[in-house]
């Protein structure tokens, strides 16, 4: 055995005598405790060891003879009892052990990933959170079973810091921070580069956080309330009325716009630049501001709503047709953009072909146009449609009644208070959410046609 | 022969570039090759017989009826343009038969009709397939097979063969001359390769800057050019 081997051991076994020796002269610890006594012996029996030769694993004997002598006075400091002393210690071997394991058999990254991660647990549950040791000991142990794998690594590292630092919201962390994951081990491509799956990162988590109002709206509650707030006549009158308008609403949209968004994308007009920075207007205006507009000009006292009534019948102020109203009014760029759009993608040669082969021009509307732009005109209706069934302030101006939700939910919120209305909130998201995705989910099994056209 | 097509003092502008003097005289069952540069005009003046531009002056005389104003998908001549002009939401079939569609003809008409042209293009193992998976040649022969579904009394072809293979190229331009004879056809196709004209070896027209330098038959052109620029442009 060189001789180095044998001075360490006997430089660390000198310094726990020595220290042993101090402390208990000064007090600091009782020199006849069986912990510290039996401490003590460890050091010894595997000092003796060591001079017998009968210790095969240099690295391990070493690193145990430290962590024994060290516990012996640091561990008078840190740990509340000798039993949990004890407790860390023996972790702390088997973490060693580990560790020695991992620097023999994978490639360095692991092992300092695995140092980092021990301290980061240390400080995290032993000094920051003042002795947590049943938490440090059991992440210890996820430590050292997730050490050879750096995916399962960084979901474990998921779960702590979700539980450490979200700790309200502990459970939608973790599993926001597990999809994330999921989705950054999961890139493929030939473009996938570090600054690109940054950038993906980044984006995620904001999204994530964007969205994290949603997820707890969702996940926060009880579903029997959101049940019982089903069975109350007020609320399902309330989502009738929002179901009815909404589907008018894009029905109207996608029925008269649709030619209009045809004709626009093929024609050549003076003012169409500027015709087509107009259809925005509606996303810039604040609702409330269109809700004024509108009560200006379809009121039922104001000139062009009073000839309505006059002449078909039809008013505005609180119906079910100024709903309708104020929705197509907020709606109607969400639709009339992808519409024009992809009217737009829709190749001219096409259509030439068409018309060469005899088709009319209604013929090749229908049959060449319509067709390939069918996703794009689907897709906008469906925004459009959530857009409409979400829309509060210009509803709440023109017809606060018959009552939609978000009216609905924004009059029980003053009237009641946020914890009773958060079933409503969740039983509201739960349904717009099931009609978006499922009219989502009818668009993309629609066959795609794009692509293919030089 | 009787003439069919006739093209008077015709003039059509494209933004800066005009085509202007054109005279024409097309005879049925007439193969004219329609030669010049690059931006000699020959896509506008195909486009302007088709019916997609409209001239400025001149007339466009078919069969004796006038049909400069009359809108392109009633004056029963099909253009091909170079692109590949197949309609990607319909399979091979639902291609070849689109013309035929809006006919009032039933589909076993319109399948009795289709299985014509079927053949002669050889697509019998093709025509449920989706058109994005052909090749550039099957796409042409297709779009060949879609045309002439239609009986057309016309066909424009604009640089048909422009994006293939020099073997895929003159076994099509075979296939054209074919059908040109067997079906009766009348066809005016735009080029830029002399070689074709060679190969079809009936009429010709040189364009060079928006004008006619030349017609006659494709002997005389190669053999009589009647001046420098036609003398370069195919002798080059």
């Amino acid at each position: 055995m060189p001789m180095i081997l044998k001075t360490i051991p006997a430089t660390i076994l000198l310094l726990h005598i020595g220290s042993y020796a101090f402390f208990s002269i000064n007090g600091k610890i009782s020199p006849f405790e069986l912990f510290n006594m039996m401490l003590l012996v460890a050091n010894i029996i595997i000092f003796i060891m060591f001079l017998k030769a009968k210790i095969s694993d240099y690295t391990i004997g070493l690193s145990a003879m430290f962590l024994i002598g060290s516990h012996a006075f640091i561990g008078q400091f840190l740990a509340p009892d000798s039993l949990t002393s004890g407790a860390i210690l023996l972790i702390n071997i088997l973490t060693v052990y580990t560790g020695v394991q991992l620097v023999r058999h994978l490639p360095s990254c692991y092992w300092y990933a695995f140092v980092g991660s021990y301290f980061a647990l240390f400080w995290l549950f032993i000094l920051r959170q003042d002795n947590a040791e049943a938490l440090f000991l059991a992440s210890l142990m996820g430590l050292c079973a997730v050490a050879r794998n750096f995916r399962l690594m960084s979901y474990f590292w998921g779960f702590v810091m979700a539980f450490s630092f979200c700790q309200p919201f502990a459970w939608e962390a973790a599993v926001t921070v597990i999809i994330v994951l999921n989705i950054m081990f999961n890139i493929r491509g030939s473009f996938s580069s570090t600054p690109a799956k940054f950038a993906l990162l980044v984006g995620l988590v904001f999204i994530f956080l964007v969205l994290l109002p949603v997820v707890s709206v969702l996940i926060g509650e009880d579903p029997r309330n959101i049940i019982n707030v089903l069975k109350d006549a007020r609320v399902l009158s309330a989502l009738k009325t929002t179901l009815i308008s909404a589907t008018a609403c894009s029905v109207i949209l996608l029925l008269v716009l649709t030619p209009f968004a045809y004709a626009a994308a093929r024609l050549h007009f003076p003012g169409r630049n500027l015709l087509f920075a107009l259809i925005d207007v509606p996303i810039i205006i604040p609702q409330s501001v269109a809700g004024i507009a509108l009560i200006k000009i379809f009121g039922r006292e104001q000139v062009i709503g009073q000839f309505l009534y006059d002449t078909l019948g039809i008013y505005f102020d609180d119906t079910l047709f100024g709903i309708c109203l104020a929705q197509i009014f907020v709606s109607l760029p969400f639709f009339l953009k992808p519409a024009i759009q992809s009217f737009e993608n829709v190749p001219a040669n096409l259509e030439h072909a068409a018309c060469s082969l005899g088709s009319s021009p209604a013929g090749t509307f229908f049959r060449v146009a319509l067709p390939l732009a069918a996703k794009g005109i689907l897709i906008g209706t469906v925004i459009a449609w959530g857009r409409a069934a979400g829309e509060f302030g210009a509803v709440l101006l023109l017809a606060p009644s018959p009552e939609s939700v978000p009216v609905l939910a924004f009059n029980r919120f003053q009237s009641i208070g946020m914890v009773e209305t958060a079933p409503l909130v969740a039983a509201f998201l739960i349904f717009s959410l099931a009609m978006f995705f499922l009219l989502q989910f009818v668009i993309n099994t629609m066959k795609s046609h794009n692509a293919t056209v030089q | 022969m009787k003439t069919l097509l006739q093209i008077q003092d015709l003039r059509v502008t494209k933004g800066l570039f005009s085509v202007s003097g054109i005279n024409l005289s097309l005879e049925d069952n007439d193969y004219l090759i329609l030669l010049g540069p690059t931006g000699s005009g020959k896509t506008i003046l195909l486009r302007t017989i088709a019916g997609f531009n409209v001239p400025d002056s001149g007339r466009i005389i078919l069969e004796g009826n006038d049909i400069t104003g009359i809108p392109a998908y009633r004056r029963g001549i099909v253009y091909l343009s170079q692109h590949n002009d197949l309609f990607p939401h319909l399979n091979v079939y639902d291609n070849i038969a689109f013309g035929l569609r809006f006919n009032g003809m039933t589909s076993w008409d319109i399948s009795q009709r289709i299985g014509k042209y079927i053949e002669i293009f050889g697509l019998q193992n093709l025509v449920r397939r989706d058109v994005r998976t052909l090749s550039g040649g099957e796409g042409k022969k297709v779009m060949m097979a879609r045309a002439l579904a239609v009986h057309p009394r016309i066909l424009l072809l604009d640089e048909p063969l422009g994006m293939l293979d020099h073997n895929a190229r003159f076994s099509l331009l075979e296939k054209f001359m074919e059908v040109h004879s067997k079906l009766n056809l009348t066809i005016i196709q735009v080029s830029h390769h002399r070689e074709e004209a060679r190969f079809v070896n009936q009429k010709a027209a040189v364009l060079n800057m928006g004008r006619i330098e030349q017609t006659g038959s494709v002997e005389e052109v190669f053999s009589k050019p009647v001046n420098v620029f036609v003398k370069d442009f195919i002798g080059k």
